[in-house]
């Protein structure tokens, strides 16, 4: 009889322990399947937000890309260089508000909402305090630092094409050593009256070069010290519209990774996402 | 004589018991089974839907015309696309109604019902048009 009841509780702890295994192992997979789940949902979650992010990247690409049709900046290959290019003959507030109106339009049929801010110059500002301020008014541009001390470029590369036919050319005294400037001018006479012209101004003195094209009406470039911000450039256009093509490449003294922003506010609402800022230039 | 002893229970048979043995051991397996199919299915669903990676791809598609500033001549940008998907290019005056042009890609029908569509603005000698792009998957 002892042994018939010691067989009957070995018995009810082995099934004990088999149930408790049992136990054990269906735990075991269920928190790993809830874990698989949880990641599963979290992974999604994660993607879904990525692709609504890239949807606001796309959609401020296309407005930038749209933007350079007036102004655009380029990067080449090396980062200290920046070329700023323009045709100054577009009336880039006409064209801003006729592309406000066109968004506005457009908006409605990609179910956006887009709204931006312009008021000439139109500029674009860089990430190393680089200025570039093009004002169709009073028909002229600007490049400064905006954070007050001189501008940080070593060298300006300054290509016009006119549509005017020159008469006369008052050049720069150009100095020994100081900011490298090379310009390249082409004009409508045929054949044209193009020149290039290179060397050194002071950049901590006002130099200028005149482009004429009769009594009263000039081309001004000034370089070095301009409005009282070193190491600046300005060109402006006087009783004439002469400029059209006007491509500005400067060699910055501090390269790096720049980055650089249209003077554009944006206010932009997507289905699932958004964007309040200015509009990348690049 | 005494009080007789009770008459004891008979035991369970071995049979009974691998009955029972066996009964025990499917319900584990179709527990088990049952666990591993939710989590090979959970596991192999899509994360993003079909749809969104058209939709992807559309973007870039219209970002690559813009750049190259093929839109009026886009088949060369739509035959790189691979096999596996159509397209549809169609450019508007403005915002307008108005088609300017329409490209479809090589070898795929004008349409699908089950089209995505993506949108781009562009300017062209100074003028603000609209392209839009209808993707979808190729069916054999």
């Amino acid at each position: 009889m002892r042994s018939h009841g010691k067989g009957r509780t070995d018995g009810r702890m082995k099934g004990y322990i088999l149930s408790l295994m049992m136990l054990m192992l269906m735990s075991v997979i269920s928190i790993y399947a809830a874990d698989a789940v949880a990641q599963k949902q979290q992974a999604h979650s994660l993607l879904q937000k990525q692709f609504y992010t890239e949807k606001t990247a796309y959609f401020l690409d296309d407005m930038a890309q749209d933007v350079r049709y007036v102004l655009r900046l380029d990067y080449p290959s090396n980062s200290a260089q920046l070329v700023f290019r323009e045709n100054l003959a577009v009336n880039k507030s006409q064209f801003l508000a006729n592309y406000s109106s066109f968004l506005g339009n457009f908006s409605q049929t990609t179910n956006t909402n887009v709204s931006f801010a312009y008021s000439d110059p139109l500029g674009i500002e860089v990430s190393n305090g680089l200025t570039y301020l093009s004002n169709f008014t009073n028909q002229r541009v600007d490049l400064y630092n905006m954070t007050g001390g001189p501008a940080a470029v070593a060298a300006y590369y300054i290509s016009i094409n006119s549509s005017q036919e020159r008469s006369a050319v008052l050049p720069i005294s150009f100095v020994g050593s100081g900011t490298y400037v090379w310009i390249n001018y082409t004009d409508l006479a045929k054949p044209a009256k193009s020149f290039v012209d290179s060397g050194f101004v002071d950049p901590t003195a006002l130099s200028t070069y005149e482009i004429k094209y009769g009594a009263g009406r000039s081309v001004f470039l000034s370089l070095g010290l301009v409005d009282g911000r070193q190491n600046a450039y300005r060109l402006e256009q006087s009783g004439i519209l002469a400029v059209a093509g006007h491509s500005l490449e400067v060699n910055c003294t501090a390269p790096g990774s720049l980055y650089a922003f249209y003077t554009l506010p944006l206010n932009i609402t997507l289905p699932g996402s958004g964007f309040t800022g200015r509009l990348p230039a690049r | 004589m005494g009080i007789p002893f009770p008459p004891r229970k008979p035991s369970a048979s071995p049979m009974r018991k691998g009955f029972v043995a066996l009964l025990d051991a499917i319900t584990a397996l179709f527990v088990l089974m049952m666990f591993s199919a939710m989590i090979t299915n959970t596991l192999q669903q899509r994360i993003l839907d079909p749809q969104a990676q058209l939709q992807r791809q559309g973007m870039d598609v219209l970002t690559a015309l813009e750049r190259s500033g093929a839109f009026y001549s886009p088949s060369a940008v739509l035959s790189e696309t691979g096999d596996s998907v159509c397209m549809r290019l169609e450019i508007y005056n403005g915002t307008s109604t108005a088609v300017d042009s329409t490209s479809t890609k090589s070898g795929c029908p004008s349409s699908n019902s089950n089209e995505r569509v993506v949108w781009r603005s562009f300017v062209a000698n100074g003028q603000f048009k609209t392209a839009r792009l209808a993707i979808w998957v190729k069916t054999q």
